[in-house]
């Protein structure tokens, strides 16, 4: 299950009601929160719709290769603040090692896959953050 | 025709343009609006045609939702 959500949400909420429908075995959980190291506030863009299907694959996919029993991802999009929680997933699964591997997987491919966009803002100054390959944007025109 | 771009490419202010009716498939509607923003042309902006990526030359229609897509940042 996923959900994609401007809200603030309690991390300990979700992980607790995830363990009601984890079934027995092994359940992990990851919670991310938005780092300071200058950055005033963290913005997050997505194309509504489109990342919900993108994130869902993506988490269907490992609840099949690993077995899951059952998995979790909510994750916040809009702007946020250091300290505040920017995403919760949890994996459950019979034994620990595919609970375990699904969660690493999962955030790992989150980090590379998932169709949002960050901008960050330090003091007045804003930029969007892209992979290191980036090619730098020609100049804009005004056309419309 | 319905355009939407993210990122850093969200400020371009697609729906304003008219879409002549030459445009009639992806790759000529990149290049239209390529006159207007060159960095819609960058290989590395991906297209979304009704919420699905596409990346060979597809034809389009008036209702199709397309989207420009700059490299993800990720989750």
């Amino acid at each position: 299950m996923i959900r994609i959500t401007s809200e603030p949400f309690d991390a300990g909420d979700e992980l607790r009601a995830f363990l009601e429908v984890a079934g027995e075995g092994a359940v992990a959980s990851f919670v991310g929160i938005v780092r300071g190291d200058g950055v005033d506030a963290l913005t997050l863009d997505h194309y509504p719709g489109f990342t919900e299907k993108q994130v869902a694959a993506l988490v269907d996919r490992l609840i099949e290769r690993h077995r899951l029993a059952a998995a979790l991802l909510v994750h916040r999009f809009g702007t946020m603040e250091p300290g505040e929680t920017i995403m919760f997933a949890a994996t459950a699964a019979p034994h620990r090692r595919a609970a375990l591997d699904a969660l690493d997987e999962l955030i790992g491919q989150l980090k590379t896959d998932a169709p949002f966009w960050k901008k960050e803002r330090r003091g007045e100054a804003e930029h969007w953050l892209e992979p290191p390959q980036a090619t730098t944007a020609a100049p804009q025109q005004s056309c419309a | 025709m319905k355009m939407l771009a993210f990122g850093r490419l969200s400020h371009l202010a697609l729906d304003r343009l008219d879409i002549p009716p030459e445009v009639t498939d992806s790759e000529a509607l990149r290049k239209f609006v390529a006159e207007c923003w060159p960095e819609l042309n960058d290989p590395r902006v991906q297209l979304a045609v009704n919420q699905t990526l596409v990346r060979d030359v597809v034809p389009l229609s008036p209702g199709d939702e397309i989207a420009f897509l700059p490299p993800m940042s990720g989750g």
